[in-house]
């Protein structure tokens, strides 16, 4: 069974001309870029940068206790490589899925955005660029450096990521100018979400919402419970270290790298945890809304579903494992990444043969 | 477009246009001096313990947690809010769905934005003011939108029974 035809009111959607296709296509196109990004880092980056960090971390604490000051700068500014290299490619991977998310929210806002066609198209094409070239810069700010940089501290990737992020926020400007018009009375009446009343839908939105509800009480718990004892346990531990390294106590500062260590990756994950189940449930929320946009048949439908559930909730729950699972629970959800991207994957197939169809029907038109 | 949708779009556009904003600031005037700050300090804490100055090192280390927190203050602020608002703009798209009449969805469209533009704020303030008031802004903030989001939910599941 394939889906309704396009509702009354809204049946331009996705229309060749019509803006919100570029978005929709290019919202998902960035989201799958932005996962399977996130998941070659977990995999190839994340957990080497971190030995590394605490390989130089050590050199350094050891330095400091054999009382060689400029070997400490030394290793604290591997550490600052490192730390660099691990958090662009983060900011790379968070930046280009928002981008994604905001590109396929503007698709179906683009009804209620009262300008001309054309300015549209050129609004959406404007986005999408600098959607690309944002997390293109950021990853590459590591790399570049300061090489031939006009200015003392941000170097050439750091200006495209800005410029970029310039051209993401003037052209949101542009399109929440066009919503202030249409509520003015200009422009069309009718939205493009669809009423969300097939079984897929609904349980798409009950599922996003209850794990965004999760994902908020999560970081409610984490900010009331975990937050400032983080803050203190690596003043204390760095303090002892200081201490430490003062009388030489080498088995003690060794006791007091593992204890910062074990910090930072309870941070991390604790961190991590709240900020992808948000995510994940946005991100069903956001598929629950283009189900009806999707066509293929029902059978593919349910199983891209499930496919799209079981991966949402497996990733935040197996890297909230790795607390005490390490590596193998962040495998998991390595894996559980891998099923979100496939179920997201399916979907643009069936938003593209969606864009398919009405493209034969207006060619038949003609 | 009912008159809760025009405040969750409008408002979500708008924040979201804010937080990035304070994202570009932060990536061109504050970050690059804030990450110098904070590696330096903690590595001058253990360099000076190198050298012998214990209290030195001690004072660096307070420099450090100070500048890490700050970071730490600032990232959330374009996080939350960047989250925050793509969830209005989200919930803006289908909320004349929801069950429940107009008025209704009118207070919680804005009690969501409250909770949006709260949370973020008191951790704002925390860079300015000490106390419990910030904190009792964020709080405010995430108590808003987890109870908003709440209803919004079981608005929908009624909705799915209708």
């Amino acid at each position: 069974m394939l889906p309704h035809a396009p509702a009354p009111g809204s049946a331009n959607f996705l229309s060749a001309a019509d803006p919100a296709r570029l978005f929709v296509i290019g919202g998902m196109l960035l989201v799958i870029a932005g996962m399977i990004f996130g998941d070659l880092y977990a995999i190839f980056i994340l957990h080497p940068n971190v030995a590394d960090i605490g390989r130089e971390m050590g050199a350094a604490v050891t330095a400091a206790a054999a009382g060689d000051a400029d070997s400490v700068f030394i290793h604290f500014g591997a550490v600052g490589g490192f730390l660099e290299n691990a958090g662009t490619k983060k900011d790379a991977h968070v930046h280009i899925i928002h981008a994604g998310f905001l590109a396929f929210l503007l698709a179906f806002l683009q009804p209620w955005v009262a300008l001309e066609r054309r300015r549209k198209l050129q609004l959406a094409k404007a986005f999408l660029w600098a959607s690309v070239i944002l997390p293109v810069s950021i990853f590459l700010i590591h790399y570049v450096g300061l090489v031939y940089s006009p200015l003392q501290s941000i170097g050439w990737a750091s200006i495209f990521a800005d410029l970029s992020g310039l051209v993401l926020i003037l052209v949101l400007a542009v399109e929440l100018v066009g919503i202030w018009r249409h509520m003015r009375g200009n422009g069309e009446r009718v939205g493009a979400v669809r009423g969300l009343d097939s079984k897929n839908s609904r349980t798409l939105l009950a599922a996003g919402l209850l794990l965004v509800l999760v994902g908020f009480l999560f970081g409610l718990y984490y900010a009331g419970v975990h937050l400032e004892e983080h803050k203190s346990r690596e003043l204390i531990i760095l303090g002892e270290l200081l201490e430490q390294v003062s009388v030489q106590a080498t088995d003690a500062i060794n006791q007091g790298l593992i204890a910062y260590g074990g910090l930072q990756g309870e941070r991390a994950v604790m961190i991590a945890t709240h900020a992808h189940i948000v995510e994940m449930g946005l991100l069903v929320i956001m598929m629950a809304i283009v189900q009806p946009f999707v066509f293929l048949s029902l059978a593919w439908r349910r199983r891209l579903l499930w496919m799209m559930l079981g991966g949402a909730t497996l990733l935040p729950v197996a890297i909230y494992s790795e607390l005490w699972f390490g590596l193998l629970a962040g495998g998991v959800a390595d894996f559980a990444g891998l099923m979100v991207i496939l179920a997201m994957f399916g979907m643009l197939i069936g938003v593209w043969r969606q864009t398919g169809k009405m493209d034969a029907k207006e060619e038949q038109g003609a | 477009m009912t008159g809760s949708q025009k405040i969750l779009l409008s408002a979500g556009l708008a924040l979201t246009i804010l937080g990035m904003t304070y994202g570009l600031w932060y990536a061109l005037v504050d970050e690059h001096p804030t990450l110098e700050r904070m590696g330096v300090s903690l590595a001058s804490s253990f360099a000076e313990v190198a050298n012998g100055e214990m209290e030195q090192a001690r004072k660096s280390l307070n420099t450090y947690g100070e500048t890490r927190l700050e970071y730490i203050r600032e990232v959330h602020v374009h996080g939350h809010l960047a989250a925050l608002s793509t969830l209005l703009l989200l919930l803006g798209l289908f909320f004349n769905q929801l069950v429940f009449p107009e008025r209704v969805r009118l207070h919680l469209a804005s009690l969501l934005v409250f909770g949006t533009a709260a949370l973020p704020l008191g951790s704002v303030l925390e860079m300015f003011i000490s106390g419990l008031l910030p904190k009792a802004v964020a709080l405010l903030g995430a108590v808003a939108i987890i109870g908003g989001l709440s209803v919004v939910a079981a608005g929908f599941l009624l909705s799915a029974r209708k």
